[in-house]
């Protein structure tokens, strides 16, 4: 359990840290920010008031910093992320919350496929060397590691949705069905959309599990207790599952903040390129119209879910290595 | 008497890039490597002579817009009538610079974070270290995005500082890491000891021996920058009047080009970002490849791969011992040809005997062990010989049959028992796991036989339950014991049992095997460096140099009566138990380099009565007398008959 609570206290300080660059970015700007947010924008439907709102949320009331920190803060633990300045007066809040849904949906569902995909592979190429996967699946996943994850989307949808037509060609549910989770024709919709975009995820991405798998595994592999399971006449599978991979993916599990934050930005600019309606969408739209404060709050929300994740593995590290128990 | 005469190891020469360091040897003779360095010098050149090679201006309107590729556009033209090939010849210049530039400003504050912060330990590395996991763990794509927004102008300047802004992270933990292995050794503690300043140490004294890792964590960074750089552009934060891959993308996308069926605005630059890539990740897989040797893979002629078993058949003698080994080789293969680390050895191992086996580290013991219980994989390969275990051929067994050679006739405890357990699974598990594998038990029956050999070892049987980091050192060692032991083996190998071990619990433990071992009447193979402890436990020993056998005999008149030079002088060089000697002199010299063995006796440069003209010409006979045997001229009848003459 101190293990839990160290880790714990980590994810505070980080999440401390991302609230600070939040606080101070605005700062950083000469004059004040919230002109700087306001420019180039039509206020005449903002009124003093609203202003003064905005300015509040963020902090910015005539205070000294430590002051004004304090009530951006405790903004923040009331849910008050701000309200939009492209769609005044809708609460950032408000509009975050519908896109997250989407963005769980296809963010964890890649996290899922390219970690069982990516494991199972990493664990083939180091326990087979020179085997398929080694001789050929590791250099192909290298090569995708070193192509923008978008570009990836931009062809498949390309190929795939406009020239073969197997996939619709962008947003999350068919349209003419109404949003109803217990109607299978809606569901099958969602899964339809969110297929495409998926796979592309998949494929650019399963990479970066399997490469570290496969250097654990490797490391692993020469260690005495290894040895000795051979040396014992176990069936290979064994071997392979309960002794090697079975350790080989704790320093996994370590490094999955890296590999989620990978993640999590392909996956932002592939809902980009397929108009899904989640987070990155809104990002985008946020960053074409400056809406600073919906894009502060996407960060700040994204940055609190990586470290829930992050917490979870975490958890799932605990029950893995009985060493962390005691 | 016996006489046979070795096979030398075959030479190589040194390589054609001998002269440089190992590792940039190492990647200029991988042909990945190269292949990238060519890409990506052949990329550098487009950026620098781009207006000599586009045909024209790459923001000038020069035709029709949308115009597909033809021969007067390339790639065609964009949706303003700018020539799409001209564009994508000068936008390497600004992605390569951005790449490069991010590329080498990372690695600079990487560099200088990690290594000083791993170097100087202590409380500042433990900040140090925080700070970097907690910048690793805040998402980088969003992170940069509200970084870029904020910043007015989002030129080419602007997005290198926020990229190496906050991709600095994973590199100073890849080379913190390394610094931390690296500052105890021998001339970093020296440069830190006579005051050298700090800035010194880490310029000077680390990075040279670390700049293979400085060499991937900056192509890594490179690719970061150039992926994230596109990304930016992508999404509208760089500035749109920049031609580069990524504001190519970026016009491509605003004006739907791709749903319009314009792919030649939009495929080019995504290629000419993953050749950039593919170039890169050619060098740092070559680079991974020659800093983790373990990812190294190390060609085998098919030939040395020849199965055993098709080797010429030879029956075991029929006095012959429990175990016989017959002119052994095993051969290490590294990049420059094999290394031979056993090199015709032979011994037998008699029914309820205890055979020590010792030398210096690396002399070929533990090779001699593994190949018992065929253990050795690539690079290691049993080149030749033949292992008789209970008139069983070791080495003719087919590879579907090992499971059920291994541990039923020959079961091991390894040299480091703290790390022969599984730390993941219980004790009894892996008590369960080998009885099932070998015989038909149930999983109740076979943790039942766990308990009582635990106790056999003078163990609580409820540790059954436990997982080992719960055990100390000792009673780890116990336990794989007791495994070892779990299906009655004819011959227990112990390699370097108890090294980890204090003296005591060493003795008690060393005491209980051999109660055991009379018991149940197994042979042991007892390995390890300390003679004095051998000559004790074992009935008869054998003494190995340089991957040969050089001498066997009987416990009690090896150390009475030591034959060859090299065992006397390990004699001078280790305490007794029983008496105390004096005069204990440690070998001179190191024990040889086996890719270049010696010539003629391989002990000749250390050995004190070494005879000139002869021992380091003539390979030294085996000369065997009554139940001894030795490898020395000094003891072969033609040096006694040139003696007498």
């Amino acid at each position: 359990m101190n293990y839990l609570l160290r880790r714990l206290g980590f994810y505070l300080i980080a999440a401390l840290l991302a609230i600070v660059i939040n606080f101070f970015l605005p700062r950083m700007m000469a004059g004040d920010p919230v002109d700087v947010m306001l420019a180039g924008f039509d206020t005449s439907s903002l009124t003093p008031e609203a202003i003064d709102q905005l300015r509040e949320a963020f902090g910015f009331i005539d205070a000294p910093l430590p002051e004004q920190f304090a009530t951006y803060v405790s903004n923040l633990l009331k849910g008050n992320f701000g309200v939009s300045v492209a769609r005044y007066p809708t609460k950032v809040v408000d509009i975050l919350g519908v896109a997250l849904r989407w963005t769980l949906l296809m963010t964890g569902t890649a996290l899922i496929l390219t970690f069982s995909v990516g494991v199972l592979l990493g664990i083939q190429a180091a326990w087979k060397r020179g085997g398929f996967v080694d001789t050929y699946v590791l250099p192909f996943g290298a090569i995708m590691g070193a192509i923008p994850y978008f570009w990836v989307a931009l062809i498949a949808l390309y190929v795939f949705a406009l020239q073969l037509g197997w996939f619709p060609l962008g947003r999350a549910e068919a349209s003419g069905i109404p949003a109803d989770w217990t109607n299978p024709n809606y569901v099958m919709g969602v899964v339809y959309h969110l297929a495409l975009p998926v796979l592309t995820l998949l494929i650019a991405g399963f990479r970066s599990w399997m490469m570290g798998m496969r250097n654990n595994m490797v490391a692993v592999i020469a260690q005495d207790y290894i040895t000795m399971a051979i040396a014992k006449g176990l069936p290979d599978r064994r071997i392979k599952y309960q002794y090697a991979a079975r350790n080989a993916i704790l320093p996994s599990l370590t490094g999955f903040a890296l590999a989620l934050g990978f993640l999590l930005g392909g996956s932002l600019l592939t809902e980009v390129v397929f108009s899904y309606p989640g987070v990155g969408l809104t990002l985008l739209n946020a960053v074409n119209t400056r809406d600073y404060p919906v894009m502060q709050g996407i960060f700040l929300i994204l940055t609190l879910m990586v470290l829930l994740a992050n917490f979870i593995a975490d958890s799932l590290y605990i029950l893995l290595d009985p060493r962390t128990r005691s | 008497m016996t006489v046979s005469q070795p096979a030398a190891p075959p030479k190589r020469s040194p390589g054609l890039w001998a002269s440089l360091p190992d590792w940039v040897a190492t990647l200029l003779s991988n042909p990945r490597a190269m292949a990238g360095l060519l890409i990506l010098l052949a990329l550098v050149l487009v950026a620098v002579f781009a207006p000599q090679i586009a045909p024209y201006q790459p923001d000038r309107i020069v035709a029709r817009r949308d115009l597909p590729p033809s021969s007067e556009h390339v790639l065609g033209t964009t949706s303003l009538g700018q020539d799409v090939f001209s564009q994508m010849v000068f936008g390497t210049r600004i992605s390569l610079a951005v790449g490069f530039a991010t590329g080498t400003l990372v690695v600079l504050i990487a560099m200088t974070i990690g290594i000083t912060s791993g170097l100087v330990g202590g409380r500042v590395d433990n900040v140090v270290s925080m700070i970097v996991n907690v910048v690793l763990v805040i998402p980088q794509l969003p992170l940069i995005i509200v970084i870029a927004s904020w910043a007015r102008n989002t030129g080419p300047i602007t997005i290198i500082l926020v990229l190496a802004a906050t991709g600095w992270a994973f590199g100073a933990r890849v080379l913190r890491a390394q610094a931390l292995a690296l500052r105890n050794s021998e001339h970093i503690t020296s440069a830190r000891l006579i005051g050298e300043p700090i800035w010194r140490i880490v310029f000077f004294e680390m990075l040279p021996s670390m700049i293979s890792l400085v060499a991937a964590a900056w192509i890594g960074a490179v690719i970061f920058a150039i992926l994230s750089q596109a990304a930016l552009e992508f999404i509208g934060l760089g500035d749109p009047a920049v031609v580069s891959w990524g504001t190519i993308l970026y016009w491509a996308q605003n004006n739907t080009a791709l749903i319009s069926g314009r792919w030649w605005t939009f495929v080019p630059p995504g290629l000419a970002i993953a050749t950039v890539g593919l170039a890169l990740t050619l060098i740092n897989y070559s680079i991974d490849e020659i800093t983790n040797p373990r990812l190294r893979r190390i060609r085998i002629p098919k030939d040395a791969m020849r199965k055993p078993e098709s080797r010429p058949r030879e029956e075991p003698s029929e006095q012959g011992g429990l175990v016989q080994i017959r002119g052994l080789n095993v051969d290490y293969w590294t990049a420059t040809g094999p290394v031979r680390a056993a090199d015709n050895v032979s011994f037998d191992i008699r029914p309820n005997e205890v055979f020590g086996l010792a030398g210096e580290s690396g002399c070929g013991k533990s090779t001699v062990a593994y190949a018992i219980s065929r253990l050795h994989f690539p690079p290691a390969i049993i080149s030749g010989g033949r292992i008789f275990v209970d008139g069983q051929d070791v080495l003719a067994i087919p590879d579907k049959q090992l499971n059920k050679f291994r541990w039923d006739a020959v079961s091991m405890v390894f040299q480091s028992a703290m790390n022969s357990l599984n730390p993941v699974i219980t004790i009894g598990e892996q008590f369960v796991d080998v009885i099932q594998a070998h015989r038909d038990m149930d999983r109740k029956a076979a943790l039942e036989r766990g308990r009582e050999l635990l106790e056999m070892v003078e163990l609580d049987p409820d540790l059954i339950d436990s997982y080992p980091h719960q055990l100390s050192g000792g009673m780890r060692q116990r336990v794989v014991i007791a495994i070892a032991l779990a299906l009655n083996p004819k011959l227990l190998i112990m390699d370097e049992p108890t090294t980890a071990l204090d003296v005591v619990v060493e003795r008690q433990i060393l005491q209980r095997v051999k109660v055991l071992q009379r018991e149940f009447g197994f042979s042991i193979l007892f390995i390890t460096h300390d003679l004095s402890l051998l000559i004790e436990f074992s009935d008869r020993i054998g003494i190995m140099y340089a991957g040969e056998l050089v001498e066997v005999a009987p416990a009690k008149a090896l150390y009475t009566d030591p034959q060859h030079p090299y065992t006397r002088l390990l004699m001078n060089a280790f305490p007794s138990i029983h008496d105390d000697r004096t005069g204990r002199y440690g070998i001179e010299g190191t024990p040889p380099d086996l890719r270049t063995p010696p010539t003629g006796c391989r002990f000749h440069p250390r050995c004190d009565v070494a005879i000139a003209g002869l021992c380091e010409v003539v390979v030294p006979p085996v000369v065997s007398t009554g139940d001894r045997l030795a490898r020395c001229h000094l003891l072969s009848e033609e040096y006694a008959e040139r003696a007498v003459k």
